[in-house]
């Protein structure tokens, strides 16, 4: 569904040197941020699914080595979504400069009358 | 845990109601179009729909849920709750800002950016009510049983006077009343639970892991109540539980649409990390307080608790506030906010399904004029309740709401996510691989559910007599086999489409999904 308002070359917007600079920062973020995510989710699964006596034990009495990995995912969540939020705020500009061509603006002021 | 009509319950929640009402009639001073219906003019501030994207995902079956199974299996419902802290991430990492960027009021609009408009949203629509219909049935049946188990109010006429409540948010206030219905229900559902862990602690114990510690001397599974597989049998079920609870957002129709309320992607990254703090907040509190349920009540208050345990912070309610009216008023607060938890959980849903009706199925495939969305959304929300009704006084209030609400998420997650996913990211996809993923996701969800151990055995003897009643499928949670159905499917449909390769319309969707190209940025913030 190609908007009628003003031709724009996606194509080309997609392939530009801002764009390319949006891409590849959004890229290593997600890399580092799926490790981190995937190694956090990977402990608590694997421990819980299939070490539950190693869960079960005590280090501390009333704290077991289950809720502090629980604990450590929860902070891992929190983490990465303030991370995100943090980080995101570097893409809108990099994301703003990347629109900031002469098809785009037209393209924009277009459909903003 | 009541035996007759317990008048204070329905004071304090008559009281909250009320709350709600008095926004409804302001939110419906204020809803005049389209965009006003769905999306609450896309205006709401991401810290507001964040509280309500916390309100619309912490159901009656978080709340009582989580306590119970805690309180039963102790590491078992506590992880179950953990896990359920990511949920948000998932959303906020892989769809939120992408989804705001392309959609208006449905995430079908996403996907008809780059497809075929007419079979994706026919597609999206039948995955969206049959997800709907299920989570409504899940959310009916619960508020049944809990006004009659809480309340003292009969269970028929539980589900008649909360599917009134719910169809009146949705019919004057559309998504505006119901986003506040989710914020004050959010804020109430906060306030208890914090008020419950401050009396807990002075109660019990000031020290959490004395409570801890007090809670395995009172449970029959001994130094074995802080180990994994008390209630999951099998690692793989515990695994299949892990990713079904992380994934069960990113394909909920009834979520997804809350992104398109807010006005650009930045707000939509505030709406998540607020979801996620308030989920994730919840989450740790309300296992606790199933910890502590068992610290409290012993091996004594399971009769109470209820088989699924779902009664059993109601009990720790009572034994916190002892005989008498401090008891009497913190239960009913309890009751209260399940009752408006359900509520606007339910409006949600409905407002959700409806939106599928009016906007993908009159307005955008029949091609009927916009102006009538409001009045087909409203003519097919009261046709929703209406069956849903019927259906749930068929079925009862002994029906296993958790599987329910497994049918649902699980479907979801293997309908709609895969769909997303693939139209967002590989630029291959076509239009006959949304249709055959969106479909081979469903009817797998479907198929290993019914062929699961939450079904089949009572399932088995009604189909014959000389079926085995060990299921076929060993897991609960159908979802690592029925989200790889969703994803083949979509690769195969993708493959056996004759349709052209469009890489201009690919490269304005992902231009626009990262960007929020064309997005209409005269939108103003409600502060």
């Amino acid at each position: 569904m190609s908007t009628n308002e003003t031709p724009v070359d996606w194509s080309r917007l997609w392939g530009a040197p801002a764009m390319l600079r949006l891409r590849r920062d959004r890229r290593s973020f997600f890399t580092i941020a799926w490790i981190i995510f995937a190694a956090a989710f990977g402990t608590l699964v694997g421990m819980a699914a299939f070490a539950p006596e190693v869960v079960a034990q005590r280090p501390i009495p009333g704290l077991s080595v289950g809720l502090i990995l629980s604990g450590v995912y929860v902070g891992t969540v929190m983490s990465l979504g303030v991370w995100y939020v943090r980080r995101a705020r570097h893409w809108d500009a990099l994301a703003a400069a990347a629109l900031r061509t002469p098809d785009t603006i037209e393209f924009e002021a277009a459909r903003n009358v | 845990m009541s035996d007759g009509f317990n008048t204070t319950a329905v004071i304090v929640s008559v009281l909250l109601l009320a709350t709600t009402f008095v926004a409804t009639y302001f939110a419906s001073r204020r809803t005049r179009t389209s965009a006003e219906f769905w999306t609450a003019g896309g205006a709401m501030t991401g810290r507001k729909n964040g509280t309500a994207i916390a309100g619309d995902f912490l159901s009656s079956a978080s709340l009582l849920g989580y306590a119970g199974l805690a309180y039963l299996y102790g590491m078992d419902g506590i992880v179950y709750a953990i896990f359920a802290c990511g949920i948000f991430l998932m959303v906020m990492f892989l769809i939120a800002e992408k989804l705001r960027n392309l959609g208006r009021f449905t995430f079908a609009d996403a996907l008809a950016t780059r497809l075929r408009s007419g079979p994706v949203r026919v597609v999206s629509a039948i995955s969206t009510l049959f997800i709907c219909i299920f989570y409504l049935l899940a959310q009916m049946v619960a508020g049944g049983v809990l006004m009659e188990a809480l309340a003292g109010i009969d269970f028929s006429w539980g589900v008649v006077i909360a599917a009134v409540l719910m169809l009146t948010y949705v019919l004057f206030g559309g998504m505006l009343a119901t986003t506040w219905l989710q914020i004050i229900k959010a804020v109430a559902l906060m306030a208890v639970v914090a008020l419950l862990v401050i009396l807990v602690l002075i109660r019990i114990d000031p020290n959490p892991l004395n409570i801890v510690e007090q809670a395995i001397t009172q449970s029959t599974f001994g130094d074995n109540y802080l180990a994994t597989g008390n209630s999951f049998e099998g690692s793989w079920n515990i695994v299949s539980m892990a990713v079904a609870v992380t994934l069960s957002a990113v394909g909920l129709p009834h979520v997804l649409m809350r992104f398109f309320t807010v006005p650009d992607a930045v707000e939509a990254r505030k709406s998540a990390i607020w979801a996620i703090s308030l989920i994730g907040g919840f989450n740790v509190l309300i296992a606790f307080l199933g910890i502590s349920a068992r610290a409290a009540l012993g091996t004594g208050g399971e009769e109470i608790a209820g088989k699924g345990g779902n009664l059993a912070l109601p009990a720790l309610t009572v034994w916190l506030g002892g005989d008498g009216f401090t008891g009497d008023l913190l239960l009913a607060l309890v009751v209260a906010v399940s009752i408006a938890t359900l509520l606007a959980v339910s409006a949600g849903l409905v407002l959700s399904a409806s939106s599928a009706v009016a906007h993908d199925l009159w307005s955008q495939t029949f091609h009927r004029p916009e102006r009538e969305e409001i009045t087909v959304g409203r003519i097919a929300a009261v046709s929703l309740v209406i069956i849903t009704v019927g259906v749930t006084l068929a079925i009862g209030g002994t029906q296993n709401v958790t599987f329910l609400a497994t049918l649902a998420t699980s479907t979801a997650a293997s309908a709609n996510f895969p769909v997303l996913i693939m139209t967002l990211l590989w630029r291959r996809m076509r239009t006959l691989g949304a249709v055959i993923g969106a479909l081979s996701g469903l009817v797998t969800s479907l198929a290993l559910i019914l062929t699961g151990p939450l079904v089949w055995p009572s399932l088995a003897p009604l189909l014959s007599d000389s079926l085995s009643t060990t299921a076929p499928f060993p897991l609960a949670f159908p979802i690592l086999l029925s989200v790889p159905a969703g994803f083949l499917g979509c690769i195969v449909g993708s493959y056996l489409s004759r349709e052209k390769p469009d890489d201009a319309a690919f490269d304005e969707l992902q231009v626009r999904a990262l960007t929020g190209a064309g997005l209409d940025t005269t939108k103003t913030l409600a502060h």
